[in-house]
């Protein structure tokens, strides 16, 4: 490009700014950017406060898993007694699993729905398997150990499932039915 | 000419834990306590299996509607119909028996019933 030719376009493009600055701003187009910021404004705040609440149903998700494996910890390794109360917490428990564990697979993909559904019965079986309640029952410590190893693997798959079902790809995906 | 269809459904035999049992499943053997495993298996899915053998029908086993259960009961139920009671899982998971669980929250259960089923070895093989 010769300097006349790079004078002429620099000179055009002066050109150009000075009228578009002399038209000033259409009221059209600001109404419509306030509106486009408003909804995706809206649309953030909505996301963020699904999020969050998702986030909330994992945590007492894996809080209900952590007081099941340490009870069930507690019961295998403890001498043969009374143990009415720990069996019908326990059994409870696995309940309050089942019930949160629904809940918090809306907020996930359907693949960790899956894996998540697929580590839950191994996990009661450690919880209650066994010589569960069984008055001759003997302490089994590799129970206690395996309800300890499940509750922990379960937790790291929901945290997993929870950081990787919030992506915005994932998102998208997810609301257009093709996770 | 009619033709009629006759589902597996209409020819199923079907019991349900909360009603014909107990809305409380205890534990696994019947000196534990009052509706264990044992006692659901003898008093009653053994007695329908076998009928349902004879008329070629299926037992269907529903889990809903019950306040949980301990995994000892599920194991002595389904798993001891093959290590006590002579069935064998081909035959159990094949037609015979269906084990059903309606409402997700008794999926898990679903699923550790047939594993039992699938995991167990007749007592004499087991030595």
């Amino acid at each position: 490009m010769t300097p006349e030719e790079l004078s002429q376009v620099s000179k055009a493009f002066g050109d150009a700014l000075t009228s578009h600055s002399q038209v000033g701003f259409n009221p059209y187009t600001v109404v419509v950017s306030a509106a486009v910021g408003a909804f995706f404004g809206v649309l953030s705040s909505w996301l963020k406060g699904y999020r969050d609440s998702a986030a909330s149903d994992g945590d007492i998700l894996v809080e209900t898993i952590d007081e099941a494996a340490d009870l069930a910890s507690e019961y295998w390794l403890a001498e043969k007694s009374d143990h009415a109360h720990a069996e019908a917490r326990l059994t409870g428990l696995q309940t309050r699993i089942s019930l949160l564990a629904q809940n918090f697979y809306g907020s996930v993909r359907r693949y960790d729905r899956r894996v998540i559904s697929e580590m839950l019965p191994d996990l009661f079986d450690a919880l209650t398997g066994g010589e569960f309640g069984s008055r001759s029952r003997s302490i089994d410590t590799i129970r206690a150990r395996r309800a300890q190893e499940l509750s922990a693997l379960l937790a790291a798959r929901i945290r997993v499932a929870f950081s990787q079902s919030w992506t915005l790809l994932s998102l998208v995906l997810r609301k257009i039915g093709l996770e | 000419m009619g033709f009629m269809v006759v589902t597996l459904e209409a020819l199923a035999l079907k019991i349900s834990v909360s009603k014909d049992f107990s809305r409380y499943p205890g534990g696994r053997f019947a000196a534990d306590g009052k509706f264990s495993g044992e006692e659901f298996r003898d008093r009653i899915l053994v007695p329908a299996l076998k009928a349902a053998k004879r008329r070629s029908e299926q037992v269907v086993v529903n889990l809903d509607d019950t306040a949980g259960y301990a995994s000892s009961f599920l194991e002595e139920t389904f798993g001891g119909l093959v290590r006590v009671r002579g069935f064998s899982a081909k035959e159990l998971l094949g037609g015979l028996l269906r084990i059903e669980a309606k409402n997700p929250l008794y999926a898990a259960y679903k699923v550790l019933a047939e594993k039992y089923i699938r995991d167990a070895e007749p007592l004499a093989r087991a030595g």
